[in-house]
């Protein structure tokens, strides 16, 4: 499946998985991702569920920029 | 002999955990970067050192210092120390978070079917790749 990784000025790490069919495998897909990089980057890498998400306004306002240029492709 | 006292303030302020990755020539690069940003941002004076910039404006002179954990601003004029602090993370939230893109960047280079990337207008990178 083909994903975007969005890494936004405020150091924060977001999975964006396009066009996922099967929810459960994009979601493991995603968080396999995510531990490897925390791995090998050597950073602590907290997963969190989307709705404990906090991130601030420029976060936030990051993120929907590029999943809007993502869904525009 | 006459002896005088020198008041300061000072602050920690926690780096992102990525720093601890920043490596003698990344530190010899912040040291550069981070006295150019004070002197634009401040028209501040400033002496650099491999891991210490100290910035000198009309309103007097403080030092900026860091290691993998943290970085310490000291003040010598109280009336600069929230400016410098102000700085302090806006410079290294900046440094932090460029170094983590370009870390992320070559990891999905090396590990991923890597398709591309673009930086969006706001700043972010986005990677294009497939799971």
């Amino acid at each position: 499946m083909n994903a975007r990784i969005i890494v936004t000025t405020t150091g924060q790490v977001t999975i964006l998985v396009d066009e996922a069919v099967d929810y459960a495998a994009a979601a493991r897909a995603s968080q396999a991702i995510m531990e490897a990089l925390g791995q090998a980057l050597n950073v602590e890498i907290v997963i969190a569920p989307p709705e404990q998400h906090r991130h601030g306004p420029e976060y936030e306002h990051q993120l929907a920029h590029a999943t809007a240029q993502a869904h525009s492709h | 002999m006459t002896c005088t006292a020198l008041s300061f303030q000072t602050a920690t302020l926690p780096l992102p955990s990525v720093m601890s990755l920043v490596s003698q020539a990344d530190h010899d690069q912040i040291a550069q970067a981070l006295a150019e940003y004070a002197h634009q941002a401040l028209g501040a004076t400033t002496t650099k050192y491999p891991d210490r910039v100290f910035v000198t404006t009309s309103a007097g002179t403080a030092s900026i210092s860091w290691d993998a954990q943290n970085v310490y601003v000291r003040s010598y004029a109280p009336a600069l120390a929230d400016q410098i602090r102000s700085l302090a993370v806006q410079f290294f939230t900046a440094q932090a978070a460029a170094l983590l893109q370009q870390k992320v960047a070559a990891w999905a280079v090396a590990n991923t079917a890597f398709a591309g990337y673009e930086v969006t207008g706001a700043g972010a990178l986005v990677l294009k790749v497939s799971l």
